[in-house]
């Protein structure tokens, strides 16, 4: 069996007397786009931000190609090529859109100011933003600073994007517009963890599905079997998937 | 980072800054309000505060015991040349290198954790080195150290306010430049980051814990300098310099000068003195301790509700009011028409 590009062992985390996530286990073998649904408080975030880093679990192992990321920095895990957009969406500010690309960029690549200003300006072109370069993150329309979060995420040269409902808020031209550089992503052997409540999105453009309920697994499978899985429907989908049949 | 700003605004910035320090003991030594020790005070205020425009202004991180730094400075000097005869200049180099060391250590263990632990950390540190420098034999208890000989420059002794004004000012200057490099290289755009989102600037690779660290050795290195300084134009340290009035005097300093911007010292030094001296003037010397607190808190909403860029902002605030006039009251372009 060959090394997983991600493999959450085992993994709880507790908030106080609440069981976040509960003896977890997921392992994505690299490629592809990975939906993970689920209830509000299911976990989903938790297990985004105990990849990164950002939460230390109670028990259990993060391995992303073999690196040990469970009691890694979140810089750390980020230079090892790991990338997260956030729910809320969370840009700088106080710098440029160009700088807000450059700099991770940098970072990662440690690149010469004008290398790294090349790349920057083809990754906002990539998510249509290069005509934005020197304008300020606020400045942007909603579904604009969606992208440039992606094209930051995509400044660390990332083998595992985890996007944190990237499609929350969207009207339905920004939506299509996001999923169709999803599947570029995925042309460009960048795997992809998605989060999303957009549920009809997800099963339309995930190769797999992993469903989270109460901080555990629910099922783990392509999208046609999630959808007809009876724990699932009970769960999460409820009837609403059930009338699309 | 600075990808494509101009570099000529900057530059022009630090020759009128440069003009405007020359000027001074002229305009001074005219202007009732003033004489050359306000404007040595003011030079070595803005050196203090000026260490807080990365770490409170970039990196969004509160310090309440900058004034320690400014006493460790003012200590280390006041002891090693009276006790030990070194020089005052390498005094003010041990000063600012314990000074770095003690805020590295203190930093080290502070920015592990998330939240708002500096403020309270700083706070508790600042008061403890107070009540140290009350009790031990070596910093003379509360009388402090008297006896601090005043620096000397190619051998000729800064004793009086003038030369030691245009020492100090000139320091400001290096200092407010070096301070603006960095604010402007890579190191300045990944601590801006860090203190608009810590959670994606850590997403993003950035160190957040060892920046924030880094901006607090700056400051702590440049408060521990004006203590050194002020210790030797002074001749005279006590604990009152460590205490909680002066941190908070600083923060008022970079508040009301602006936290954005390397301006922002010198304003807010220049504000914060001249409202001070105005206050003494009209009420007293007598106010105590209690009056300035109050004033400084008073100065500090006004500013924050006013000017929540500080004066450093006003030109800015001033430029865009003229544009929006234009924009109302100018002649319409030709080509749009």
């Amino acid at each position: 069996m060959t090394a997983a590009l991600l493999e959450v062992s085992d993994v709880s985390v507790r908030f106080g007397g609440v069981w976040a996530l509960r003896n977890l286990s997921v392992r994505l073998d690299g490629g592809g786009i990975v939906g993970l649904i689920g209830a509000n408080g299911a976990g989903k975030t938790t297990l985004i931000n105990v990849v990164t880093g950002a939460v230390r679990p109670a028990q259990g192992r993060v391995l992303l190609d073999g690196h040990d990321l469970t009691a890694m920095t979140a810089h750390r895990a980020a230079r090892l090529g790991l990338a997260r957009t956030f729910q809320n969406i969370q840009l700088f500010g106080s710098l440029s859109v160009l700088d807000n690309v450059l700099m991770p960029y940098r970072i990662r690549h440690r690149s010469t100011l004008r290398q790294g200003r090349a790349r920057a300006l083809a990754l906002l072109e990539q998510v249509g933003l290069a005509d934005r370069a020197d304008g300020r993150p606020y400045e942007l329309a909603y579904g604009q600073q969606r992208r440039l979060e992606l094209a930051r995420a995509l400044a660390m040269a990332p083998r595992l994007i985890l996007l944190d409902e990237p499609l929350a808020g969207m009207a339905g031209r920004e939506s299509e517009e996001m999923l169709t550089l999803f599947g570029r992503l995925r042309e460009q052997r960048v795997t992809l963890l998605l989060v999303e409540h957009d549920v009809a999105s997800v099963l339309r453009i995930s190769d797999r599905v992993l469903v989270l309920d109460h901080g555990r697994l629910l099922a783990d499978a392509p999208a046609a079997e999630v959808v007809a899985n009876p724990a699932v429907r009970t769960a999460y989908l409820g009837d609403a998937m059930g009338a699309d049949d | 980072m600075t990808t494509m700003r101009s570099r000529t605004g900057p530059v022009m910035g630090f020759a009128v800054f440069a003009a405007v320090l020359l000027s001074v003991p002229a305009v001074f030594t005219r202007v009732p309000l003033y004489t050359m020790s306000t404007a040595v005070l003011m030079v070595l205020l803005a050196l203090a505060a000026l260490g807080l425009v990365p770490l409170a202004g970039r990196a969004r991180q509160v310090s309440l015991g900058q004034a320690a730094f400014y006493g460790i400075g003012g200590y280390t000097s006041a002891i090693l040349t009276t006790r030990y005869g070194l020089g005052g200049w390498w005094a003010l180099v041990a000063g600012a290198l314990l000074s770095a060391a003690v805020a590295w250590l203190l930093g080290s263990l502070i920015f592990r954790a998330q939240g708002h632990y500096l403020s309270l950390a700083t706070l508790a540190f600042g008061l403890a080195l107070a009540a140290l420098a009350t009790q031990l034999p070596m910093t003379g208890g509360n009388a402090g150290i008297t006896g601090v000989p005043a620096l000397s420059v190619l051998g000729i002794e800064l004793s009086d306010d003038l030369s030691m004004y245009y020492v100090f000012a000139g320091m400001l200057l290096v200092a407010t430049v070096a301070v603006q490099v960095l604010l402007r290289s890579f190191w300045g755009a990944a601590l801006t980051a860090a203190g608009d989102s810590p959670v994606a600037a850590a997403a993003s690779g950035v160190d957040v814990a060892g920046l924030r660290r880094t901006a607090f050795v700056v400051a702590a290195v440049l408060a521990s300098v004006a203590g050194s300084g002020y210790a030797c134009w002074y001749r005279y340290v006590d604990p009152g310099v460590l205490g909680l009035l002066s941190s908070v005097e600083l923060l008022v300093i970079v508040s009301v000068g602006g936290r954005d911007s390397v301006w922002g010292a010198p304003l807010g030094a220049l504000g914060v003195v001249t409202l001070t001296q105005l206050s003494k003037e009209q009420i007293g010397p007598a106010s105590g301790a209690s009056f300035e607190l109050t004033a400084y808190g008073v100065i500090l909403i006004l500013s924050l509700l006013l000017l929540p860029r500080g004066l450093a902002g006003l030109p800015a605030i001033l430029l865009g009011r003229w544009r929006r006039h234009r924009l109302t009251t100018g002649r319409i372009p030709r080509e749009a028409r």
